[in-house]
């Protein structure tokens, strides 16, 4: 299917992006249609990021349907005692944000992301299997932070190939496509697991063999109808000339420029203040839903139903959002994300007690979501040059992360040391101040976006 | 795949082949845990000796509460074997728990109705098994205690957040009086913890793993709190409703019939593996129980010298019950085969 893009060589004009010919015609692609030039006005989602959001979705199916049921898996079924696992889990975090940064990196060195992504994709495959021999603590904390060095090592490339297929002027829309399919995923994965118990008892072991099947499945998906060369023209000579040496040290000598070129430069350096300044005022979920079930004398039982509301309202919005961003402006939808978080927050504070509380801060969190995990690549991978766009996504993406962590901390202590009402406080002040300072930061010599936009 | 046509067909013709294997694979799967399912109807010779003796007669004298996990159709079903023969014929019950904890007048049961959606439920008993009230719990039944008058009875669950990036748990610690239902509530909220002499309020405090004093109505119980990644040996005070670290690293207590000595488990610099102790309180000195292997239960008192635990069996969902002198460096020897959380009752129920 992606042949097309190999039926392309000529046309080198709009450089090295692959799908983005091909996928815009959304059947039927065949060579003649990829050489005429890509239709902008159409704004289709190239077949490229429907591929891989079908692959992120098989993968999501997977990995949640075993989240969904570790926790009975773990106390009830191996009879042990969880409760170390948060500070196991911390740990674990960071390791994800350097395995980020490492995948971002080699996938760019090596002009290889599908590789790379092929390769988080299958370690969080095949430790699905081991899950039937795990019996300890030890094994099984490992396997998680298998799966999640997997999911850390394949997101910043993937974004880069859906950058790279997607037309330029609706980047939001492909990965808004791409998010939504992946959250389907997400929210399917407890429901196929409970399904499976419900009918079997005790088929954890058929429960972790359909989730290495159906992440198989994705993998295969990814490398079978994957092109594997996202860039035939840039490196045509490269091609020509296969593996023959001099064109490693030239090609990792331009790559390493550009990612110099890329720490130097000023609107990235700022994208990254921005995404440090907001994801260090933005409330960990978890604590969010805590306050939530604290201040609507809410059920534990119900916990998990929280995050389920908020990924279908992620799920319903994605889309919307991501071709709102397209035509008004990326950096706006973005920074309006989390004004909607700053309104949850403020929902917190000052909405009554009850199930309209419950409704409007899941809705606004789940807008959150859509309007800021997809378009923040969307809004990273034109500020980047083409050749360090994995790790230009993967430093605001890690960033993020690192911030998050530094936030769930922050929050944590000023919630030991002020009480719970202080805590949401600071940061819905906090937030509205990084969201302020963001504008100013993101505004007047970066209007890239915006430009792209009005496209 | 030099061409979009031959590409394309190698493709799927690529993804036609992992379909096909994987589909077997899960098939395989799927018959395999369907025979288990039948097979755990058929009765096997444990379930013969789970269902030897008659339960009326063993709860008439002194005698072991448990729960069976004999494979075949009494599995996960509470028991009762004579305190005389624990290693013997057992009566088996109709009642499913996953912790039970009991006393001559009393028992109290943790069960997860398995399903599509698992639900939770603690249950009062009467000492012959006979049903009671309700408390409302919730979260994945961990530990269940009473105290030896059976006055109040204690519940820890695991509440588990999820989502892709992180699994937490928290716990939910209550104690209820047995004869009426009333609640302490959840005491993480309902009680002021105090750790090196000062209020803890972290979002992060934990408790878990509540034991009571002997005596009528007692006051002072024990139970583990945590925060911050580090865990306490806490004193409770139930009037006062205070909990006072007294020493860290030390989880799960379990007081002595004469309310002299405590064993716990320790970390000790280990992230994933667990040793009891033995902490005389009188003196304070501590030390290592003769078992070596990692632990992960509550103990429960056999008699002032001896404690009970269940332990997993390597690589299987059986758990067998363990004997371990707490002031001997004797090796602990296996007590009762198929069995976990033993409640050890030692007069006739009522």
């Amino acid at each position: 299917m992606y042949t097309t893009v190999r039926g392309i060589p000529g046309d080198a004009g709009d450089s090295d992006d692959p799908g983005r010919s091909g996928g815009s015609a959304g059947a039927g692609v065949s060579a003649g249609a990829a050489v005429s030039r890509a239709p902008t006005r159409t704004r289709r989602v190239p077949r490229l990021v429907v591929t891989l959001g079908l692959v992120s979705c098989f993968t999501d199916l997977s990995s949640e349907m075993v989240v969904a049921v570790l926790p009975v898996y773990l106390t009830l079924v191996l009879g042990l005692t969880p409760l170390q696992y948060g500070v196991i889990d911390g740990l674990y975090q960071g390791v994800t944000a350097a395995v980020r940064i490492l995948g971002g990196l080699v996938a760019d060195l090596t002009h290889r992301p599908k590789i790379v992504a092929a390769l988080g994709y299958s370690l969080s495959c095949v430790c699905k299997l081991f899950f039937l021999p795990a019996h300890s603590f030890a094994a099984i904390t490992t396997l998680v932070a298998v799966d999640r060095s997997g999911k850390g090592l394949r997101t910043a490339p993937r974004d880069a190939m859906i950058a790279a297929a997607a037309d330029p002027a609706a980047l939001g829309y492909s990965f808004g496509v791409h998010r939504a399919m992946d959250t389907a995923g997400a929210l399917g994965g407890p429901l196929l697991a409970f399904g499976v118990l419900a009918l079997l008892v005790n088929g954890y072991h058929l429960l972790f063999v359909l989730s290495f099947s159906l992440a198989a499945v994705g993998v295969a998906v990814l490398v079978l109808f994957v092109p594997g060369r996202p860039r035939p023209q840039t490196h045509a000579a490269d091609q020509a000339a296969g593996a023959i040496e001099p064109a490693g040290p030239t090609r990792i000598g331009r790559t390493l420029r550009e990612f110099v070129a890329l720490t130097r430069d000023g609107g990235y350096r700022r994208l990254l203040g921005v995404g440090g300044l907001l994801s260090l005022t933005t409330i960990n979920d978890g604590f969010i839903y805590l306050t939530l079930k604290d201040r609507a004398g809410l059920a534990a039982t119900w916990f998990p139903l929280l995050y389920v509301g908020t990924a279908a309202v992620y799920l319903v919005l994605a889309i919307p959002l991501g071709r709102l961003a397209d035509r008004t402006g990326r950096v706006r939808v973005f920074l309006g994300g989390h004004g909607l978080a700053a309104i949850g927050y403020l929902g917190l504070l000052v909405l009554p007690s009850g199930p309209g509380l419950i409704a409007a801060v899941l809705a606004l969190i789940g807008g959150y979501y859509a309007a800021t995990d997809g378009v923040l690549p969307a809004l990273t991978a034109p500020m980047v040059s083409k050749g360090v766009r994995s790790t230009g996504i993967a430093g605001v993406q890690t960033m993020m992360a690192i911030g998050g962590m530094l936030s769930a901390a922050v929050f944590g202590g000023l919630w030991a040391g002020f009480g719970q009402r202080t805590a949401v406080g600071c940061f819905l002040a906090g937030l509205t101040l990084a969201i302020g300072a963001s504008l100013l930061l993101l505004r007047g010599p970066r209007p890239a976006s915006a430009a792209v936009a009005t496209g | 795949m030099t061409g979009p046509t031959r590409g394309n067909r190698a493709a799927w013709a690529g993804l036609a082949l992992v379909l096909v294997l994987v589909v077997a694979l899960t098939g395989t799967f799927l018959i395999q845990a369907i025979r288990a399912q039948r097979r755990a109807r058929v009765p096997t010779a444990a379930t013969q000796l789970d269902r030897a003796l008659d339960l009326g007669a063993v709860l008439d004298r002194p005698h072991i509460l448990f729960r069976s996990s004999a494979p075949g159709p009494t599995y996960g079903r509470v028991a009762a074997v004579p305190l005389t023969d624990p290693g013997g014929k057992r009566s088996v019950s109709t009642m499913s728990c996953d912790r039970i904890a009991a006393t001559t007048d009393g028992a109290i049961c943790l069960a997860a109705d398995r399903g599509a959606i698992t639900r939770y439920r603690a249950e009062l008993l009467t000492g012959r098994l006979a049903a009671g009230r309700l408390i409302p719990i919730t979260g994945i039944p961990s530990r269940a205690r009473l105290s030896p008058d059976g006055s109040w009875a204690a519940t820890t669950t695991f509440i588990s957040g999820q989502g892709y990036g992180t699994i937490g748990f928290s716990t939910e610690t209550k104690i209820v009086e047995r004869s009426d239902g009333r609640s302490f509530g959840n005491l993480e909220k309902t009680f002021s913890t105090v750790i090196g002499g000062r209020v803890v309020t972290a979002s992060d405090l934990n408790i878990w793993g509540v034991t009571f004093a002997p005596g009528p109505r007692p006051n002072l119980f024990y139970a583990t709190v945590a925060t911050g990644g580090s865990t306490w040996l806490a004193r409770g005070d139930l009037r006062g409703r205070t909990l006072t670290a007294v020493r860290e690293d030390a989880e799960c207590p379990s007081l002595s019939p004469d309310g002299r000595t405590l064993v716990y488990k320790k970390r000790a610099g280990s992230r994933v593996r667990w040793r009891y102790h033995v902490l005389d309180l009188a003196t304070g000195l501590e030390r290592p129980l003769s078992e070596t292997r990692s632990v992960d239960d509550q103990v429960e008192w056999l008699d002032n010298e001896h404690v009970l635990y269940s332990l997993a069996r390597p690589g299987s969902a059986q758990a067998d019950v363990w004997m371990a002198d707490v002031r001997s460096r004797a090796r602990p020897v296996r007590f009762m085969r198929d069995a976990s959380s033993p409640a050890v009752v030692t007069g006739p129920a009522s």
